[in-house]
């Protein structure tokens, strides 16, 4: 595992080294929020040639268009880095002079809307280069060709914050992702429902350094201890599968099981447990009429009550 | 205290109208675009009065929130803009167990303070009844009843110590986060979180087989964490370098609780069996731990649209708990053990390196690296003898611990092609390497291929598919591992096992006219794990939802969608000890699952049912059915199982609201919410769990209770 650390960060150093070598080949951008980003901010726009003619241009015909975003960043002049401190609508839009000339071109002004998915987020990215944004290139979403514009609208958003197109969270990801969407509405949930947390409490949609977007850690498990904290250990012993990955046995979305499992105990158990100790048995009617406590209440875990992880001198089968 | 609280707010309340009616205040009132249609009104608060019915088990309608009858402010929003600075708090369910404040002041591109206590409750069982007394982390029966039940009498001469309690936690989490804005191009971030757990939750405390014991274990824990981070952005790219700490501490590291079998000690050969060894266990709850990471990122732009992204993380886990004797039975003559504490440690190693090109407008190409180790450096804990469940001494078939680790390499390769605007058509390929320690496969490879067809930006909606293959293949296969710890070596451990995936998902959405839209989605999912002649063989999923939205003018506004889920799961097991039994074929069993679940959801917005009112009502609808199935060969030798009764459950959840304008300044509001839960569960419902002091299981009845439940508020919305 040394060896693996080790090639991979001298590989990484050799990327940086080739990136930073053709990064010096590359026309400077200026700084997001410098007096240069603010001159430059529109000058990169597909429509050639066409001036700034300033926000009250624009808003002679786009007369409501203002009201939304003077309540968000990018309506606060006093931000340096906001589009009100530059060029106003044209910062995002481009310069306004060719549309003014014929607004029915549609090479004249950047339409988000009208604009190829990545293309898009490419105007959106001039602006927000900083962490999470910096990993939304070649992030999921990146990849299924969604843009900022799928999920965010700068001038009519129905969220209370981060300026999303749906009223809730649950809501926006869940026009997409159904199935994880309607599991939070099973019987055992996280409190997403209830308000307490939300999509983003896990994932981070724009890009991150994890698996499935999400947002703490580096793994599937360093996401979960995030929380659970009392579950990171290391611990005397430990459950392999568990150390492994926490969704081998629970749903995070929701689940019909308690506790969030994918199935219930001790059928769940049994899909790795068969002779250990004492032998994997059919727990059927019988068993439950007799209140056995390998199948009621807690079931395995009535007795393996440390699935995930023991510090007990005896607790190597998880029962200290 | 609710009350306190309650008050304390409203005199929060009272100040700030006050504070923002008056003159003073009106004079330093910013010269900016008004912030919204409300022109001028900077605060929000609904107060008023809930009254709550539940029939059943109050835990299940209350479980992540507090609804108990009684005077609300659910809401109280208050703001205020500068030209350069904006504040901002939030209350909600002020005094309630659920409540939370937050608050941030932000100078605008140069500072931004935020502070939130937030509390989430778990509201585990009403019903719940235990015979054991709590002192701290002990847990006591009256030694009268423990000396009877010595004597030869049932447990339920436990049954006048029974006393029904709530069983429930509660997390407090403050947590407070500072960014300033050196410059535009620099921002320095400290955050710092405390999160408090405390309360109980039910807990397995067995003595033995026959001799299962169900407890409220306490919680007092407390998580505290910081964040520190400086990022820069500039012209050809960005850095970040951060620091996150993590330290958890447990105050009831230790948890003894008496045997209902005995009142002293013994010990003999198959008391790990009946439980009647000790007079009371013991075991280590949650030990202490901490966890340390520095990360340095970065990202860079080069030619030809193309990014570079690099990750780079360090961390330490560390755990260092005392270690408990082997036992607190003192028939047992104890056990040295091999060193004081746990000395746990990890080494976590990540890395992540990302290079996206889009060489051309229709070209878009990904590739990257991943790395993730996970290197245990636990001192092996030598254990030849140990104790079993604080009853008798056992020979470790392992030696002692086995400090796992593994280490995942992934490696994923993307193109995108977009041959016409609105559609991108993409192939990829992914492999992740994973190496392990101390389990019976050392190496496993998944290999992804995937292709996906997504559209976007079409006026009349969009169609996104996805098909991916996936085939994980294990190699250094130590059939002796299993053997060892008395495993059948043909078993394959399901998240390991050499194993084919397919999967396709669509989801189409269509708009035929401004007012509707129309959606749909398909997913199927299949798994096989043909080499696994023992565990999970097959994990298949089948899934369709469709909905459609309704919204012909600012007036009305209808979503209806349903959901439908399958999934099936079959796997392989044999009965039998060790001897010839375990080689016989005529012992094996099958348990095949067949869940299906509906989901029904429906939304009316009527924002203007008149001049002056607005209604909102949801209704949600979940029904599941799992049946677990039993299947023998038909020469079996095994008694033919009596199948298991499927496990159904159903929720309904009705939510309505109507608000009515009274004022500019003044509303009324109606919130009704109804609840009902209908389950039918083998293993939790009341009529399987129907006393607490069953022979060989002393639970808490932490049943899952069928409830109706419905709440209703009725409150004033007073803005300023």
């Amino acid at each position: 595992m040394t060896s693996d650390r080790f090639f991979a960060l001298a590989g990484g150093l050799a990327f940086a080294l080739v990136t930073g070598v053709a990064t010096t080949r590359v026309e400077t951008a200026p700084a997001a929020g410098s007096p240069a980003m603010r001159r430059a901010i529109g000058q990169a726009a597909p429509q050639g040639g066409a001036e700034f003619v300033g926000s009250g241009t624009c808003l002679a015909c786009h007369e409501n268009l203002d009201r939304g975003l003077a309540s968000t960043p990018h309506g606060r002049a006093a931000h340096p880095r906001s589009p009100a401190a530059a060029q106003g609508c044209e910062s995002c839009h481009g310069p306004g002079s060719r549309h003014v000339e014929d607004p029915a071109d549609d090479a004249g002004i950047r339409r988000f809307q009208r604009m190829t998915p990545r293309a898009s987020s490419e105007a959106c990215l001039s602006c927000h280069v900083k962490t999470p944004h910096t990993m939304w290139a070649g992030s999921a979403h990146d990849a299924r060709s969604l843009s900022c514009t799928s999920c965010h609208s700068a001038h009519a958003p129905r969220s209370a914050e981060a300026l999303l197109v749906a009223a809730t969270e649950l809501e926006l990801c869940g026009s997409c992702h159904r199935v994880q969407a309607n599991k939070m509405r099973r019987v055992s949930h996280m409190p997403v429902l209830e308000g307490k947390m939300a999509c983003s409490s896990c994932h981070d949609p724009h890009g991150a350094v994890n698996v499935r977007l999400l947002r703490a850690g580096h793994w599937i498990n360093e996401s979960c201890v995030s929380c659970h904290t009392e579950k990171r250990g290391p611990f005397l012993f430990e459950h392999a599968a568990g150390r492994e990955s926490c969704v081998s046995c629970h749903d995070p979305h929701g689940s019909s099981n308690d506790r969030m499992l994918v199935a219930k105990v001790p059928m769940l158990c049994q899909r790795c447990h068969i002779g250990t100790r004492h032998p994997s048995t059919i727990y059927d009617d019988v068993a439950v009429q007799n209140r056995s406590n390998r199948i009621v209440g807690r079931g395995c875990v009535n007795c393996h009550q440390q699935i995930h992880g023991s510090n007990h001198p005896s607790g190597q089968s998880l029962t200290r | 205290m609710r009350a306190a609280v309650f008050l304390f707010v409203i005199c929060f309340a009272g100040a700030a109208v006050a504070e923002a009616q008056s003159p003073a205040v009106r004079a330093r009132a910013p010269v900016q675009p008004e912030p919204d249609t409300d022109g001028g009104i900077a605060g929000e608060v609904d107060i008023g009065v809930r009254a709550t019915s539940i029939d059943g088990n109050d835990a299940g309608f209350q479980r992540w929130r507090d609804l108990r009858p009684g005077p609300t402010i659910d809401r109280l929003r208050y703001t205020r803009d500068g030209d350069t600075w904006v504040f901002r708090s939030a209350f909600d369910h002020v005094g309630y167990r659920d409540q939370r404040y937050a608050a941030s002041v932000e100078r605008i591109g140069r500072l931004k303070a935020s502070f939130e206590w937030n509390q989430v409750p778990l509201f585990y069982s009403s019903v719940t009844r235990t015979p054991y007394q709590r002192q701290a982390g002990t847990l006591r029966l009256e030694d009268g009843l423990q000396a009877a039940v010595q004597s030869g009498a049932a447990v339920a001469v436990y049954a006048p110590a029974l006393r029904a309690f709530d069983l429930r936690s509660r997390r407090d989490v403050a947590d407070a986060r500072l960014v300033y804005s050196v410059s535009p191009e620099l921002d320095l971030l400290v955050g710092v979180r405390s999160t408090r757990r405390h309360g109980e939750q039910p807990w397995g405390a067995s003595f033995g087989l026959n001799n299962a014991v169900e407890v409220a274990a306490p919680i007092e824990q407390r998580t505290s964490e910081v964040t520190t981070a400086a990022e820069w952005s500039g012209r050809r790219g960005s850095a970040r370098i951060a620091y996150d700490g993590s330290w958890f501490g447990n105050d009831v590291a230790t948890l003894v609780w008496d045997n209902p079998l005995r009142l002293t000690d013994q010990t003999h050969a198959t008391a790990n069996v009946a439980g009647d060894g000790p007079s009371q266990g013991r075991m280590a709850l949650w030990p202490d731990s901490s966890a340390h990471t520095v990360s340095i990122s970065g990202s860079m732009a080069m030619p030809a649209r193309t990014r570079a992204f690099g990750h780079v993380a360090v961390g330490r886990w560390l755990q260092d708990d005392a270690l408990l004797p082997h036992t607190i039975n003192s028939a047992i003559a104890p056990i040295p053990l091999p060193r004081s504490s746990a000395e746990a440690e990890a080494h976590v190693t990540s890395m992540t390196y990302r290079l996206t090109s889009r060489p051309a407008p229709a070209v878009w190409l990904s590739g990257q690296y991943r790395l993730y180790d996970f290197d245990n450096r636990t001192p092996h804990f030598a254990v030849t003898q140990y104790v079993r469940l604080d009853g008798n001494v056992g020979t470790s078939l392992t030696g002692g611990s086995e400090a796992f680790g593994y280490t995942r390499h992934f490696v994923d390769v993307d193109a995108s092609l977009a041959p016409v605007r609105h559609a991108a058509f993409r192939i990829g390929y992914g492999q992740e390497l994973d190496d392990r320690t101390f389990r019976f496969l050392e190496t496993t490879t998944d290999r992804v291929f995937r292709a996906s067809l997504d559209t976007a930006g079409l006026s009349w909606g969009s169609v996104r598919l996805q098909y991916d293959r996936s085939v994980r293949t294990g190699r250094g296969l130590d059939e002796q591992v299993l053997s060892d710890v008395g495993e059948q070596v043909s078993l394959r451990q399901f998240d390991i096992s050499d194993r084919t995936r397919d999967r396709v998902t669509t989801y189409v959405h269509v708009a035929p006219v401004a007012s509707l839209g129309l959606s749909g989605s398909v997913s199927v999912g299949r798994e096989n794990r043909p080499d696994a002649a023992f565990g999970l063989q097959n994990n298949d999923l089948h899934a369709l939802t469709i909905g459609a939205d309704y919204a012909p003018d600012e007036r009305v506004g209808i979503g209806l969608s349903y959901g439908y889920e399958h999934y099936a799961t079959r796997q392989q097991s044999r009965q039998a000890n060790p001897g010839p039994q375990f080689n016989d074929p005529t012992r094996d069993w099958w348990t095949n699952l067949d869940e299906d679940v509906h989901t029904v959801t429906l939304n009316v917005d009527l924002p203007r049912l008149t001049d002056r009112a607005q209604l909102h009502v949801a209704y949600d609808l979940v029904a599941s059915r799992a049946a677990y199935v039993y299947e023998v060969r038909p020469t079996s030798t095994l008694a033919p199982p009596r199948q298991l009764s499927p496990v159904r459950n159903e929720t309904h959840r009705v939510n309505a609201d109507l608000r009515y304008v009274v004022s500019r300044r003044v509303g009324l509001g109606v919130g009704y919410w109804f609840e009902q839960w209908k389950v039918d569960d083998f293993a939790q419902s009341p009529g399987t769990l129907s006393t607490a002091l069953a022979p060989g299981y002393i639970s808490l009845l932490n049943q899952w209770h069928p409830y109706d439940a419905h709440a209703a508020v009725l409150r004033v919305t007073y803005r300023w």
